[in-house]
């Protein structure tokens, strides 16, 4: 039972990894880092249910990085809305400038 | 399929959902006839009016604001409900950090009013 | 289930230089709020006090024992003091450097310092913090305002750029940190403090597995990217160069600091028994930076560019202090630390200071810059010079320790990279400083022809030239004072729990 769940968090994590490399969109990229997100929230409260029922400290954590991933999503909107102001886009390939 | 001997009905009423919207639409098409082809049929149904405009609108940059400020406000809340829930257990002192964490949040939003966030200019 | 949250009120003495902070912070915020004050100089002056508050709380709080508190959470010892301490100075350092700055862009003063005291506070709790949560919280805290600070110019579409990437990566990076630490609480059994972790280790027999080093091996992916130690430093110049520059002097010092109090102590406490593995690791990611951060640096023609390599560069000599991991190696890692926060940010200081009179920072509209402010132009060649090592200045002293501590434990390898590089990072400094020191008339660009002087007295109300004055002096003089300077430190250190492996 474990070590499926297990998988589960793993295969969520490589989908979210394999998003944030290939998504060309600023907001497909935040969706898929809140899907790594995911993919630990799913990894501790497995643990936490196997091992820690006691304290139940993973689902405590669990709770701090859904807190914490809404955060950064609401920062990561932010950020997109002021690029779109300025550049009428959000595509993250149309962003050159920076380069040496 | 059937390695979680715990799961086996929750397999089986999966396969059960998955199956009922793959049937209700080959019934549709099975059954339907298939010779109206106007262009009519691709249009958007708006209760029976002309459809003004695309299905796929851009939202106004405004709704992002109140967006923002809701989701923060919004998934804050999740630290009070444990400890809500053991209220009893945990006295004074907790009752006093939960009071400064709701302090805290409120400064935050008298600022987004302040700050003009929550208006609809 | 038992609960022991009122033994708390008897351990706020420990975070008291963060309370401070906070309370400057909310205060400030309901200031800001309640009266419509013109001028802002009173929140630059509130928060001054409040970190030089910090700074002496912290300092006083020294003598005592090493306590952990908040059931736990936190740990009060001389190391993580120590780097308190430098985070604090950075952001007593960094605030008068953009005072100007943003009076000059007219951007709002209030959010910047809110956002500046936050990073702050949570790099200082980053320092302290003893289980998952609380590192994996304040981390955030630290970075999700590095962020925001790096977006501050929104009108601007290269910080637009800089601010993209950098949530990106640092998003990506902390996700694979968090990925990490759900690996190191499922092995050890459910546990969260990073001692009971190790312990838990070993009782589950976990600590040798492939589990235990995957779990290591997303960390230091993970701490990597915030520290941009070589595989994971594409992100470094693109922010650098994008950012407002007072930010830029601000991350490179405090980010740095936080990453390495965190990859010091997550390392010794939870994984004891892989040593091998994960000093191979840290070297050969030092090795690398010194080699590519040096050598790509020489190409740059953006002067922000080029400082952001060298930061690369820098931090792969601090991680030779690391890789030699005993008392000596870390002394010497915390003195060049001390070091590197004053020539690192008496450079940024003289950058800011030309950009806000000429509006550049390319390298070559340096040039000549002697005949117009000279007091500038020696202030910028005696830091850039202290952060190559030329002999009689600070940066030298520092490195000649590193190196010295490094070659007594056999690491001789890293010690012969270093100095082959610090040969080649001398070389590009000395570039710049030839381009500043021109005085043949031709080439003296439209630029530093446009360039205004203003006196240059210690009464002046500029405040970057008195932080760039403290900076230069220290990063002059503080090399003599070296061995009190190692005295105190090892005087302060030798009751820490782990740095006597």
């Amino acid at each position: 039972m474990l070590e499926h769940i297990l998988s589960l968090g793993a295969y969520l994590f490589c989908i979210g990894i394999f998003g944030l490399i290939t998504s060309r969109n600023m907001v497909r990229a935040l969706m898929c880092l809140e899907l790594i997100f995911n993919a630990v929230n799913i990894n501790l409260i497995t643990f936490s249910n196997s091992f820690d029922t006691q304290q139940a400290k993973g689902e405590i954590f669990a709770i701090f990085i859904i807190a914490i991933a809404a955060a950064e999503a609401a920062i990561g909107l932010a950020i997109v809305l002021a690029i779109y102001r300025n550049k009428n886009s959000t595509r993250i390939d149309q962003f050159n400038l920076l380069k040496w | 399929m059937f390695l979680l001997p715990k799961y086996n009905s929750f397999f089986i009423f999966l396969l059960l959902a998955s199956v009922i919207p793959i049937l209700a639409f080959s019934i549709s098409k099975f059954l339907a006839p298939n010779n109206t082809q106007g262009p009519e049929k691709l249009t958007s149904y708006e209760s029976g009016i002309e459809p003004m405009g695309d299905a796929w609108i851009q939202f106004q940059i405004r709704y992002y604001m109140f967006a923002l400020v809701f989701v923060i406000f919004d998934v804050e809340t999740v630290f009070l409900y444990p400890w809500a829930m053991s209220f009893n257990d945990l006295g004074l002192s907790a009752f006093i950090e939960a009071l400064v964490f709701v302090f805290i949040l409120i400064i935050g939003l008298v600022y987004a009013w302040r700050k003009g966030a929550l208006e609809w200019s | 289930m038992e609960l022991e949250l009122d033994l708390s009120f008897f351990y706020k003495t420990t975070i008291l230089p963060e309370c401070v902070l906070i309370f400057c912070l909310i205060s400030i915020l309901i200031l800001d709020l309640i009266l419509k004050i013109k001028d802002k100089n009173v929140f630059f002056f509130i928060s001054l006090v409040s970190l030089l508050l910090s700074i002496f709380i912290l300092i006083f709080q020294l003598k005592e024992e090493p306590v952990i508190s908040f059931l736990g959470n936190f740990q009060a010892d001389n190391f993580n003091k120590i780097f308190r301490i430098f985070i604090a100075l950075c952001s007593i350092l960094c605030i008068p450097l953009s005072i100007d700055f943003i009076k000059c862009t007219k951007l709002a003063i209030t959010e910047f310092l809110i956002f500046l005291l936050t990073a702050t506070i949570g790099g200082m709790f980053l320092c302290g913090a003893n289980d998952l949560i609380t590192i994996f919280v304040s981390l955030e805290c630290l970075s999700l305002c590095s962020y925001l600070l790096s977006g501050y110019t929104k009108k601007d579409v290269r910080s637009n750029e800089a601010v993209m990437k950098y949530l990106l990566i640092g998003g990506t990076s902390s996700s694979i940190l968090a990925y990490g630490f759900s690996w190191l609480y499922g092995l050890s059994g459910g546990e969260f403090q990073l001692q009971k972790i190790a312990d838990g280790l070993v009782s589950t027999e976990m600590y040798n597995s492939f589990g235990s080093l995957l779990a290591l091996v997303f960390i230091i992916v993970g701490i990597g990217f915030k520290l941009s130690l070589v595989p994971f430093h594409q992100w470094t110049p693109d922010v650098y160069e994008g950012s407002p520059t007072p930010v830029v002097a601000f991350l490179s010092v405090a980010s740095k600091i936080a990453g390495l109090a965190l990859l010091v102590r997550l390392f010794n406490i939870v994984f004891p028994f892989l040593p091998n593995q994960w000093h191979s690791l840290l070297e050969i990611s030092a090795i690398c930076s010194m080699i590519l951060g040096n050598l790509v640096a020489i190409t740059q023609t953006s002067m922000k560019r080029m400082l952001a390599y060298s930061s690369i560069s820098q931090i792969g000599y601090l991680m030779i202090g690391l890789v030699t991991g005993n008392f000596d190696g870390y002394t010497s890692m915390i003195v060049y630390l001390l070091f590197y926060i004053f020539m690192n940010l008496g450079t940024f200081a003289c950058i800011i200071l030309f950009g806000l009179r000429t509006g550049t920072d390319n390298i070559r509209d340096y040039s000549g810059l002697i005949l117009k402010d000279p007091l500038l132009t020696f202030s910028l060649a005696l830091c850039l010079l202290s952060l190559g090592g030329i002999p009689p200045l600070s940066g030298f002293f520092g490195k000649l320790y590193l190196f010295w501590c490094a070659w007594k434990t056999g690491l001789y390898f890293l010690v012969f990279i270093g100095l082959f590089t610090s040969v080649i990072s001398i070389y590009y400094y000395l570039k710049i400083i030839k381009l500043l020191i021109t005085t043949e008339n031709k080439e003296v660009t439209s630029y530093v022809q446009s360039y205004t002087v203003s006196s240059f007295s210690l009464l002046s109300k500029n405040s970057i030239e008195v932080s760039i004055i403290i900076c230069v002096i220290a990063s002059i003089f503080l090399g003599i004072f070296m061995n009190p300077i190692i005295n105190i430190l090892q005087i302060n250190l030798h009751l820490n729990t782990f740095t006597n492996i």
